[in-house]
């Protein structure tokens, strides 16, 4: 399978993030910090372990910041449901995921005043203008993605950061397609919550998320077992133990760490640069096929994640992709769970389709991701006479 | 010197605190506490054998959050 759909989720995970998973389950097989016995001490250490790691490659203050999540769709609702409240302010970008706009519709039919900040593509500045012309004086919170999972623009957190500090605001960023592929500094960007998917740029496995939490979260979600104060009825206050109730997943939490390993190994750096190059190579391609119509700028470094869509013209994207498949090539066709993207792009009815390289990705896979879809279109020719 | 009882409450302030006084060359094990710092139910700590004052020293300088500090025994 040559796969293309890395934005997913990375669809090969290295070894030593199997082994980590492998691991866990041989050697550690125990509830993390809930016995007293060496296994579940020995269990709480090795996630430790990971915190540790993951505070330093995301610059949080400490590895009480680090919170596990199901996912980073939980840890989004996690913090906008349990901070927000009835005539709250909420701003969020033109570009985000579902994972951000369902819970931010849901807060609105509950009071909260949500307010979109239109992404300006490929002019930072005006889209930053955007954001401060949405802030509103009841305004709590922004939430914004770093880059988005359609087009891979990139936006301007900093200066989003910037504007959030100087006007008391809590800033959230989601990080789904960047953590691990563009440098992420919390403190210094002034993000108060950053949520992650590591299965994605980190190479983790399925099923795993991160919160990194800079600010206390007045309502918890998911409550219940934390393995301490258990004679209380109210959840602990401490971080991180206060958002981690229910057992945690061991397996995929040392395969995060597994996975920054192998990430700060090759370097965020020359991670970026690698998958931006192949980027840039089948966009490139795609230029040449005869009926591609392209929806993303050509890729820029520091403006574009490794994300193209596009659409064969006559060919609706799941059809594409449906196609691709049947030469086992891995692309994702549709909405990509981001209608308001769509909306703007002008394919909310039938979406795009999307190719995602990851560092595993070669340029091979690139010439044969390139010659099918050529021979896919030049099949489907006929579309010059359909308009 | 006197054996004292650190009750972080959660694990992961017990091993910040085990590893701090680690770090300042102390010697510290992590132990489950049960029904402790008021009743409030089980939580971790860490049993180390130090000097009171250089326990909190050591506690503040790596903001470390606990919940109380036991003489080992009592």
């Amino acid at each position: 399978m040559v796969y293309f759909d890395n934005a997913a989720t990375t669809g090969k995970k290295p070894l030593s993030v199997i082994k980590a998973v492998n691991r866990s389950l041989y050697e550690y097989s125990a509830n993390a910090g809930r016995g007293g016995h060496k296994a579940s001490i020995k269990a709480a250490e090795e996630i430790f372990k990971v915190r540790k790691k993951v505070a330093l490659l995301f610059g949080a203050s400490g590895e009480e910041n680090v919170i596990f999540t199901p996912s980073c769709t939980a840890a989004i609702n996690y913090v906008l449901k349990g901070i927000l409240k009835p005539n709250d302010g909420l701003v969020i970008s033109s570009l985000e995921h579902n994972s951000v706009t369902r819970p931010a519709e849901t807060l609105k039919k509950m009071g909260v005043e949500l307010s979109v900040a239109e992404v300006i593509f490929s002019d930072k500045e005006a889209t930053v203008r955007s954001f401060e012309r949405a802030i509103k004086p009841n305004t709590r919170m922004v939430v914004c993605t770093h880059a988005s999972n359609v087009t891979g623009e990139v936006m301007p957190i900093e200066q989003i950061g910037r504007l959030c500090k100087d006007k008391n605001i809590i800033f959230v960023v989601d990080a789904a397609q960047t953590a691990g592929v563009l440098p992420i500094n919390v403190n210094k960007m002034n993000i108060d919550f950053l949520c992650v998917a590591p299965h994605k740029g980190l190479y983790a496995p399925m099923g795993t998320g991160i919160l990194i939490a800079n600010k206390n979260i007045d309502t918890v979600l998911v409550e219940g077992g934390t393995g301490v104060n258990s004679a209380l009825s109210v959840q602990p206050e401490a971080f991180p133990e206060r958002m981690e109730s229910g057992t945690l997943n061991l397996p995929g939490i040392l395969g995060v760490g597994a996975g920054v390993d192998f990430v700060l190994s090759k370097g965020v750096e020359k991670i970026y640069k690698s998958e931006l190059e192949l980027t840039k190579y089948i966009y490139s391609g795609l230029k040449n096929i005869s009926g591609v119509i392209l929806y993303t700028p050509y890729p820029e470094y520091g403006n574009n994640a490794p994300v193209i869509s596009f659409n064969l013209r006559g060919l609706s994207a799941s059809k594409t992709a449906e196609l691709l498949d049947k030469f086992n090539i891995a692309v994702r066709g549709g909405l990509h769970c981001a209608p308001y993207t769509h909306k703007r792009l002008g394919t909310i009815e039938d979406g795009t389709v999307r190719i995602s390289p990851a560092i595993f990705n070669t340029k091979n896979e690139a010439d044969f991701l390139l010659f099918t879809l050529n021979s896919i279109a030049m099949k489907n020719k006929p579309y010059k006479f359909k308009s | 010197m006197q054996r004292y009882f650190i009750i972080t409450g959660t694990i992961t302030y017990a091993i910040k605190c085990r590893d701090a006084l680690r770090h300042s060359g102390y010697s510290a094990e992590l132990k489950r506490a049960v029904n402790v710092g008021g009743n409030v139910g089980c939580g971790y700590g860490v049993v180390t054998v130090c000097d009171i004052n250089e326990i909190k020293k050591i506690l503040s300088h790596y903001a470390i959050r606990y919940l109380q500090i036991k003489k080992e025994g009592d």
